[in-house]
């Protein structure tokens, strides 16, 4: 990567760390421990993606995942990873969650293993 | 077809296995003879301790630096580091070890609570692994590569580092306030060498998508 495309890198993942954590605020509490309601990694490693840890599942909620996409909008080339990472089920569950883009949410919950209540979750058009 | 996927297979457990296998595994049994089938397809020419001295007949590393202070990293295997006379840590290829952007080694939730001089804070700032490739990975034959939907949580590692960092200031008998710039170099160390699985587990694992990239390409992230 150029000097230059890193530059703007680095400035749009700071731009866009600082408002997805404002958007997330509405829906509950980062901690980078494990113990609030989600964690966004705060180490910048050169990617257009915002990796972000889910303890609660309510956020899994397409309210949230539609505010999330929202912000894409101004930066075509990003996508959020959101995973779920619950102490819980750290060790026992398979690795999955959703990919959000600008244009399309990748879904990759596998629900056998969610709740009752986080099963019938949808996605608009997600793959 | 059948000759494909084994081949397959072999190569999935060969880029898996640990370097430092025999260290976890019993002497003759059915996995260890399965490793070392592999090593001896994908690596015939990797040197062997000679016969005749405790470990005859073993692997042995071949990027060994036998001018440098070496140190196996609690099972980074080929991926140790070196501490050489000019205090600059480099890696198993002679790049520097440290490099701007990427992984924090003591991850800023951690040093950021404490009240640190701002030379010290610095040195932690520092010590980063330097961006990490975005590989995608086949998890099965047929499967989607994936790549964003890492399989290691971070705020394990987080919260490991923070103990390790709790008994760092107990043992030194300090307060965040009283670190200094060597204090600050000496906890890094400290992460390297742990062998808590949380932190050992995660770095490996950074510092070796950053080897598969530049085996890859033949050319580093920077």
């Amino acid at each position: 990567m150029s000097e230059a495309r890193k530059a703007i890198q680095a400035r749009e993942w700071q731009a866009l760390y600082d408002k997805i954590l404002s958007t997330l605020g509405r829906f509950g509490r980062d901690d980078p421990f494990g113990k609030g309601d989600y964690y966004l990694l705060d180490e910048n490693w050169g990617w257009h993606v915002h990796q972000l840890e889910v303890q609660n599942l309510a956020l899994f909620q397409p309210t949230c995942i539609y505010a999330l996409q929202e912000l894409l909008a101004e930066y075509p080339d990003w996508e959020i990873a959101v995973r779920v990472v619950t102490p819980e089920t750290v060790d026992t569950w398979p690795v999955m969650g959703v990919v959000i883009a600008g244009d399309e949410i990748i879904d990759e919950l596998q629900r056998e293993y969610l709740p009752a209540e986080f099963r019938d979750l949808k996605y608009g058009s997600s793959k | 077809m059948h000759q494909i996927k084994t081949d397959y297979l072999d190569y999935q457990a060969y880029r898996m296995m640990r370097p430092d296998w025999r260290r976890y595994v019993r002497p003759n049994s059915e996995l260890a003879a399965f490793y070392e089938r592999i090593e001896r397809k994908y690596r015939p020419d990797q040197p062997r301790v000679p016969a005749g001295v405790p470990e005859g007949g073993q692997w042995t590393d071949d990027d060994r630096n036998d001018d440098s202070h070496a140190t196996d990293q609690g099972g980074e295997g080929h991926i140790r580091i070196a501490q050489v006379s000019t205090g600059t840590l480099t890696d198993a290829l002679g790049e520097p070890y440290y490099r701007p952007g990427g992984h924090h080694e003591a991850p800023r939730a951690v040093y950021d609570k404490w009240n640190l001089p701002p030379e010290t804070r610095q040195v932690f700032k520092e010590a980063t692994t330097g961006t990490v490739p975005e590989l995608r990975i086949r998890t099965s034959p047929d499967g989607t590569p994936q790549g964003h939907l890492w399989n290691k949580a971070h705020f394990e590692y987080n919260e490991a580092v923070r103990q390790l960092g709790d008994r760092f200031l107990e043992k030194n008998r300090i307060t965040p306030e009283q670190m200094t710039p060597d204090h600050a170099r000496e906890m890094p160390k400290e992460i390297r060498e742990s062998r808590d699985p949380r932190i050992r587990d995660y770095n490996q694992t950074i510092r070796l998508i950053r080897r598969i990239y530049r085996l890859r390409t033949g050319r580093g992230m920077e």
